[in-house]
């Protein structure tokens, strides 16, 4: 709820920072020389990753499912009647805090954490218990009456449930603590008892967490671990589908299949072919592409010429999902038709109208990422996303030391000259120069499309009620340093052509995946996977740079924290 | 402070006016808080990007309170205060509330998401994940004190954030941390959610039969915390994935203690379900409803002792609702124009306001006095001016007398005079030191300064942030002595 709206973060990009945190090369880590030409692909055509096959993989840490991921496994393990009636509960879970783009990444334990993991555990107790089907479901119909729900009864239960709670066959110690906890109900209340070891599951460090402690060392070593084949299965599974092992995945744990890298690549693409990795490889784009973040559009008549505003955000984003999905499972596509098919999906009639007939090239172009609630464009948005998202370069946040506070104030475009000079002139001083003469001249390359995404020629000025009071020419041509040399970009399209050709585009999706399929930060040891992913992506599909995650000797590794 | 002197026939009785939109806590008063200790409440209430100069009251503060502090005096304006304070809804209020113009944060712009409740600055950095330095939130430190809670309440920091869809809004403005952290306790959208907070505890124990006890399910938590410690034993975790253990052990220990402090049934009186408002739609008619739920939710639980603070928190969707499209952000938060936009938003958040206070004047506690005598009501925003995101002149309204502790029914000025622009922008003009209020509050609330000072900083929280210059703000230096640090603002019993 707090500041994370566009207008926020843009007039506070607005300001760049010191000028020397912003001048020469940025690149992605390549140390390949740039081919000539303006139009040469963006960070070369080599692979940036270096992999020392014998250098151990970086550290992982213990993980705690996120609030989405929480909700997603509880449906899973008690169905879907169970999971809505905790629904209200689980809302109280708190959300993940914004540290990085993806909420997997180092989610902060709070107090509220706990006490909402505790009320969810026996709220999703009682509900079992309560409901008929779901009892009979999960503890068969010996637990349905306190006569019949003997110690074998709660045994089968124990050792079925936990298994697909804790995401691994329970001991016998295990089994006799929570015997024990039953029988702390007393024998007039027994189904009190199931009920207090439903919650005492979901307690469990074991299920709140993702636990990798029970593999065996690599020879020689101490602190890097082969994960155990139940290991194995809860991250395959969380990794493509943000949820619990289904039951072929844990009978293939059971059987000895994820023993070998084949058997692994196995179940990944099985994984990878379910509607379930659909949805959670869209929270990953949608979390890349920060579309939750999207605002707009604006609501000024004038300016909208008759689209109606009501549903354009949602229909936009959704054709944005639509054409990313096409690429990754339907096509299947590369990172080049991600960045330059013209493919639409645009199903509505503002959509459509938006769209017109001029072909959408890739991603970028979508009306979507071109959206602000505004009448104006923000170019300096646009420019930063091209920078820091796709191509994973490093444009600081601007230095509050550094700006004058006249600086933030909004910028009111000129009703001759437009937003391109009302930019230019307002980020032109020495302590904005450095990074916006990275940031603007390719946010301009878009200026050739509105804030809902319209083509255009020129840009309409509005005053402050709303009345058109004048036009300016669009400009999308301008002079910047990319991928190490120096390039004139005329158009949207030749940004996307530009990302689409070079390594550096790939090499950031990457990143970005490997961010979020690993709950961390990339390192320099993790070289050898991130090479994978890349090269999956360079040569094959988008689909590949996915599986190539589970096929990386790494994946069933783990190097203690 | 039991509940048991309200019976539960008394207790439905009264939430039927959730449903019915019946006013249910004059009928619950006499018999619900008759014998029973008032104690202070702290109520605050927070939103961001900031107001229109139009926000504030259209009073001269002329009369000299000395120590730099002008009054004026609510009472003797007899049209609107302001267009977000109109006679309509405040006309009969001005005696019970207060304003506070010219106190600022450490900072000259920039939001930083901690402010409306605490003393911080934003991280040099204009990423929100590092905007939040500083101190916690005054209302987390004044419900971990023992003064508050002698003994563990139901739950010690009740926020909601009103919505007739019961959504969260995914955050509050409460925290504990004085780095970047994510505020400690969510805001809960769903009434049924917060009714279950506020009256069967943080834990939700049930006075079901067919439910485990307090003492069932402290079993199940001991179980629990073994688990823990046997995996923190594990060889094969490192010494990261042990702290993060660590920390899991201690807020268990917390649900323990919770636990004990719960025994079964205790909750019972106060336990009964109402109907979950989760519709798909919702016009500004059940928008003000839910509103109106919410603060009954809230102020039965301050009576009856459930709690004794509170937080509230308009966020976007309810900027979205009263704004009546989307945009609001940007065409009116941030707009140097629309203020016709930006009295709708805050307009409403000012009415739903005087109907807070009305809840809380209409409760006579034992001692004859007003519950609303018992607050402190504080409504304070992320930002000063909206349109130039200035930190300066926070928008400060309070209402209550926080059991003696501060005088009503006047505007204080705390602007140094003669005024002086400084660095900041448009009209407005340097003051205080914003923490020094925060300090009176948590005074005048009971707590002693080793419970909210940091490190053995006198004071709380940041009092010089990172793009204040001494040279284009020379009148602070004198607010930040340990001595003025340590006192109450002036003027505010006066």
């Amino acid at each position: 709820m707090y500041e994370r709206g566009p207008q926020t973060r843009g007039a506070l990009l607005l300001i760049a920072a010191i000028t020397g945190s912003c001048t020469g090369v940025i690149s992605d880590g390549s140390d390949e020389p740039a081919p000539d030409g303006p139009n040469a692909p963006i960070g070369g055509a080599e692979n940036p990753f270096t992999c020392s096959p014998a250098a151990d993989p970086s550290p992982t840490g213990l993980e705690r499912l996120t609030e989405r991921e929480l909700t997603t496994t509880l449906s899973d393990l008690l169905g879907k009647d169970v999971a809505a009636v905790i629904k209200s509960v689980l809302d109280s879970v708190p959300a993940e805090a914004e540290a990085t783009l993806y909420d997997n990444i180092s989610p902060t334990l709070t107090g509220e954490h706990v006490r909402s993991h505790y009320r969810v555990a026996a709220a999703a107790a009682s509900a079992v218990v309560g409901n008929a089907a779901a009892l009979t479901m999960h503890a068969g119909a010996c637990a349905a009456q306190d006569t019949t729900l003997d110690q074998a009864c709660l045994s089968s239960f124990v050792k079925s449930f936990g298994l697909r709670a804790l995401r691994r066959p329970l001991s016998s110690a295990d089994e006799a603590s929570y015997a024990t906890l039953f029988n702390a109900a007393g024998s007039t209340r027994k189904r009190i008892g199931l009920q207090m070891v439903i919650a005492a599951m979901l307690l469990s460090p074991e299920f709140l967490n993702k636990v990798e402690a029970s593999g065996m060392p690599v020879k020689g070593k101490t602190d890097l671990l082969h994960l155990d084949r139940y290991e194995i299965a809860s991250r395959l599974s969380y990794v493509y589908w943000g949820s619990k092992p289904d039951a072929e995945l844990f009978a293939a744990a059971a059987s000895g299949g994820l023993s070998t890298p084949d058997g692994v690549g196995t179940q990944a693409r099985r994984l990878l072919a379910s509607p379930r990795a659909l949805d959670h490889v869209r929270h990953f784009y949608s979390q890349w592409l920060q579309l939750d973040a999207i605002a707009g559009p604006p609501s000024n008549p004038t300016f909208l010429a008759g689209v109606s505003p009501t549903r354009l955000r949602a229909n936009a984003v959704a054709e944005l999902q639509d054409f990313v999905d096409h690429q990754i499972w339907k096509s299947p596509g590369t990172y080049k038709d991600l960045m330059t098919s013209a493919v639409s999906f645009a199903k509505t009639a503002d959509l459509t109208a938006v769209y017109g007939t001029t072909p959408r090239k890739g991603l970028l172009t979508r009306a979507a990422l071109l959206m602000h609630d505004s009448p104006y464009t923000h170019p300096i948005l646009r420019g930063v996303r091209i920078r820091n998202d796709v191509l994973c370069e490093s444009i600081p946040p601007p230095d509050p030391n550094a700006i004058p506070a006249e600086l933030l104030e909004p910028i009111e475009p000129d009703p001759l000259s437009g937003t391109r000079a009302a930019v230019t002139t307002r980020t032109s001083s020495p302590a904005c120069a450095g990074c916006h003469g990275l940031i603007n001249p390719v946010g301009f390359a878009f200026e050739g499309f509105d804030s809902i995404g319209r083509a255009r020629t020129t840009e309409k000025i509005f005053d402050a009620k709303g009345k058109m009071i004048g036009t300016a020419p669009v400009d999308t041509e301008g002079t910047t340093m990319l991928g190490g040399r120096e390039v004139q970009l005329r158009s949207a399209g030749e940004v996307a052509e530009l990302a689409a050709g070079g390594v550096q585009g790939t090499a950031c999706l990457s990143r970005h995946w490997f961010r979020f399929s690993h709950g961390r930060m990339e390192k320099e040891a993790d070289g050898c996977a991130l090479n994978a992913s890349t090269s999956a992506l360079t040569g094959r599909t988008l689909k590949d740079m996915l599986l190539a995650t589970a096929l990386d000797p790494s994946f069933t590794l783990r190097k203690v924290k | 402070m039991k509940w048991d002197a309200v019976s539960r026939r008394h207790l439905l009785q009264g939430l039927g006016g959730f449903t019915l939109a019946l006013p249910f806590l004059p009928s619950l008063a006499p018999r619900a808080l008759a014998g029973v200790i008032p104690g202070k409440r702290f109520i605050g209430i927070g939103n961001s990007h900031g107001v229109y100069p139009e926000w504030w009251p259209s009073l001269s503060a002329t009369q000299n309170l000395g120590q730099g502090v002008y009054a004026g005096d609510l009472t003797s304006v007899s049209g609107d205060l302001s267009p977000i304070f109109p006679n309509q809804h405040f006309g009969d209020l001005k005696s019970k509330i207060l304003f506070l113009r010219g106190l600022d944060t450490c900072y000259a712009v920039n939001h930083c998401r901690q402010t409306p409740f605490s003393a911080g600055t934003h991280g040099g950095s204009a990423n929100s994940s590092t905007m939040q330095i500083g101190s916690p939130s005054i209302d987390w430190v004044i419900g971990q004190s023992a003064v508050t809670y002698p003994s563990p309440p139901k739950v010690r920091n009740l926020v909601v954030s009103p919505d007739p869809l019961g959504r969260r809004d995914g955050g509050s403005y409460t925290f504990a941390r004085t780095d970047n952290g994510t505020p400690v306790v969510a805001a809960v959208g769903n009434a049924q959610t917060a009714f279950d907070l506020a009256f069967k505890g943080e834990l939700g124990t049930s006075d079901d039969p067919n439910s485990p006890k307090a003492d069932d399910m402290k079993k199940v938590v001991d179980k629990v915390y073994e688990d823990y410690k046997r995996l923190r034993g594990s060889s094969r975790l490192g010494a990261a994935d042990q702290l993060r253990l660590d920390d899991h052990l201690t807020h268990l220990s917390e649900v323990q203690k919770q636990l004990l402090a719960s025994p079964a049934g205790a909750a019972a009186s106060c336990s009964s379900p109402i109907p979950s408002p989760i519709r798909t739609t919702a016009s500004v008619t059940e928008w003000d409803q839910a509103v109106k739920n919410h603060i009954d939710i809230v102020v039965a639980a301050l009576a009856c002792g459930s709690t004794k603070v509170a937080g509230i928190v308009f966020g976007p969707y309810f900027e979205a609702a009263y704004f009546g499209a989307k945009g609001y952000h940007e065409a009116v938060s941030h707009s140097t124009t629309n203020i016709e936009g930006h009295a709708k938003v805050q307009g409403a958040q000012a009415r739903h306001i005087a109907y807070l206070i009305r809840k809380l004047d209409s409760i006579t506690e034992s001692d004859g006095r007003s519950l609303l005598y018992h607050s402190l009501v504080m409504w304070n925003n992320s930002l000063g001016k909206g349109s130039s995101h200035s930190s300066k002149e926070l928008p400060l309204f309070m209402a209550g007398n926080g059991g003696g502790t501060f005088t009503t029914g006047r505007l204080l000025d705390y602007r140094y005079r003669p005024f002086y622009k400084g660095f900041i922008t448009g009209n407005q003009y340097a003051g205080r030191p914003y923490n020094q209020l925060l300090v009176s509050i948590l005074q005048a609330m009971g707590l002693q300064p080793q419970e909210y000072e940091q490190a053995g900083q006198p004071g709380f929280g940041v009092y010089d942030g990172p793009d204040v210059k001494p040279a284009l703000d020379p009148y602070h230096a004198a607010y930040k002595t340990v001595e003025v640090k340590r006192a109450p603002l002036p003027g505010l019993r006066d």
